[in-house]
């Protein structure tokens, strides 16, 4: 993965940004572009996601370093906004007004001449005109969700900031969203989705922006990132009857780079776990070997993103 | 002005929707209630306008208006809902005025409720069910001036609540009781100050609490103006210059 994107159309762009709280460092020092189409930020939870977001949006100013969306800062020119959206992660909402209300109440400070008839496009695209007459303290989280980002869509912005967008969403809201996040992408709007699975990053955007520990980690496509993880040692925990047999089976294949034996296994790192995959049961065959169980020591996103930042 | 109304609508609803503003009003019907209570043994104007100053004007509005005007940005900015108000192509003055204008608005109707149970019971007691312009003076200048200086303040300040109760119980009730001289940086006492305008004679309370003001309708207005200008230009400055979302996020 590159540490530069360079999108054609840089339409948000953030330079040598870093935000400090007292003391600690949510953001440090990060360059990078965003472009048309949808671009995952992607990170464990605490990478800082959240916080480059709000700079970006100009919710939070940055410590040091600057942030241009479509040219400008968005917290010494307002009317950018006219042209921006922020579906935020929060779940507070004005819980006293109804989806309807929520969704106008942008509308009209967006200076729409039709707020109602866009508040009405703007939830039907999400399904929320049944229960548009409700107080949102009535709705679900997934409901919520939804009607922030009806919310978000009144105004037809050219830029999307979307934090953790399909938080508290069922699996056909997901659907539905992915596909509509997808759709805004290829219209050529500039869609930042931030998520910390990378499963769900992976079904809406094709470029990712990973960060760790408040660092840009890496910038590229998911499939370079799917190589670079495919380069990581993965740590399994084998549980079986000979442990020390299975071991010298294993200490001689390629794809194995250390092995720890322990009383009731074996701990390996592999670096190739599609012919670990293969191979393992002919190997404990093999060996009179009976295996019990075969689990991933350190399987999180959190874990693999440290892989990738160790690595720079 | 759209944006203005329509965010001025919004922060209204927001404190009026509470729980705590059916409270407050509750809290603002006490004085009728003492008056009902004692007024109908002394029979007198005097308890009227002594529950008017000292428990209304003096607690419990100021209360009122630090409540609401604290909460109309600071808690936004807690609870992390500031972004719908704030994401907007809404000129931070515009945005600073109308979450002030909500916020007054809001205190005036709580403490219209409070005024309103005030004449009823006063007029009981009393007989006299004239309508008091001194009141309704005093009401408004008191919830446009705690408005103007708490709206900032919570803004800044996570315990501003608390930073309004030393304000009334210490800085107003203690020491510009005891040094005349500290009387104009007392903000209920500027709306009394017009409320004594409007009055022929004033009850004794009322020359106590004056301390060194002068009654007059029009220096209560201009010192009120003063505060809502400088409010509106210190919030607008906040808005740009601080964070609009507290914490550390993710």
């Amino acid at each position: 993965m590159s540490d530069v994107v360079t999108p054609t159309d840089v339409t948000v762009e953030v330079r040598e940004a870093s935000r400090w709280f007292g003391q600690k460092v949510a953001v440090s020092e990060v360059s990078c572009g965003f472009g048309p189409g949808v671009t995952g930020l992607l990170g464990p939870n605490g990478a800082g996601k959240t916080t480059l977001l709000r700079m970006l949006t100009g919710l939070v100013r940055p410590s040091a370093g600057d942030v241009r969306i479509l040219g400008v800062d968005p917290r010494s020119s307002p009317d950018v906004y006219r042209r921006v959206a922020l579906v935020p992660e929060d779940e507070h909402v004005p819980g006293f007004l109804t989806a309807m209300e929520f969704v106008k109440f942008n509308g009209t400070l967006q200076q729409l001449a039709d707020p109602v008839s866009a508040a009405r496009r703007a939830l039907e695209i999400v399904g929320l005109m049944d229960v548009a007459d409700r107080e949102l303290s009535t709705y679900s989280k997934g409901m919520r969700q939804r009607a922030k980002v009806a919310s978000a869509l009144v105004h037809d912005p050219e830029v999307l900031f979307l934090d953790e967008p399909l938080n508290g969403t069922d699996p056909v809201q997901r659907v539905h969203l992915i596909r509509l996040f997808g759709e805004l992408g290829e219209q050529g709007r500039t869609v930042i989705v931030s998520s910390h699975v990378l499963g769900e990053v992976e079904r809406m955007a094709d470029r990712v922006v990973a960060m760790v520990d408040g660092r840009l980690a890496g910038v590229g496509t998911i499939a370079a990132l799917r190589d670079a993880m495919s380069d990581i040692p993965r740590k399994l925990r084998i549980d079986c009857d000979r442990p020390r047999i299975l071991a010298g089976a294993l200490i001689s294949r390629g794809y194995v780079e250390g092995v720890d034996v322990w009383e009731g296994g074996v701990d390996i790192d592999v670096v190739d776990t599609d012919s670990f995959g293969r191979e393992i049961a002919t190997l404990a065959v093999q060996a009179d070997v009976r295996l019990v169980s075969v689990e991933p020591r350190d399987e999180s996103l959190e874990s693999t993103f440290r892989y990738l930042v160790g690595g720079r | 002005m759209r944006s203005f109304i329509t965010i001025a609508n919004y922060t209204f609803r927001k404190l009026m929707n509470r729980k705590r503003a059916m409270g407050m009003m509750l809290l603002s019907a006490v004085p009728a209630a003492i008056v009902a209570l004692v007024g109908r043994r002394s029979g007198s104007d005097e308890v009227f306008h002594s529950m008017a100053i000292a428990v209304s004007l003096a607690i419990i509005l100021p209360l009122i208006g630090i409540v609401n005007a604290s909460s109309a940005l600071g808690d936004e900015r807690r609870d992390h809902t500031l972004p719908y108000l704030s994401l907007k192509p809404v000129a931070r003055s515009v945005l600073a005025a109308g979450v002030l204008a909500g916020a007054v608005a809001a205190t005036l109707v709580i403490g219209a409720v409070g005024a309103g149970t005030l004449w009823i019971a006063g007029g009981a007691v009393s007989g006299d069910w004239g309508v008091g312009v001194g009141p309704a003076l005093g009401l408004l200048l008191v919830s446009l001036g705690y408005g103007a200086v708490f709206l900032p303040v919570g803004f800044m300040f996570k315990r501003s609540t608390l930073i309004g109760l030393l304000y009334v119980f210490f800085w107003e009730a203690i020491l510009a009781s005891a040094v005349t001289s500290l009387a104009a940086s007392s903000l209920w006492r500027i709306g009394l100050q017009a409320y004594a305008a409007t009055l022929d004679t004033l009850p004794r309370g009322f020359t106590e609490s004056l301390g060194n003001l002068t009654p007059s309708v029009g220096s209560a207005f201009v010192k009120v103006g003063v505060l809502v200008v400088v409010s509106i230009a210190l919030t607008t400055w906040l808005l740009r210059a601080r964070d609009h979302v507290v914490g550390d996020g993710d």
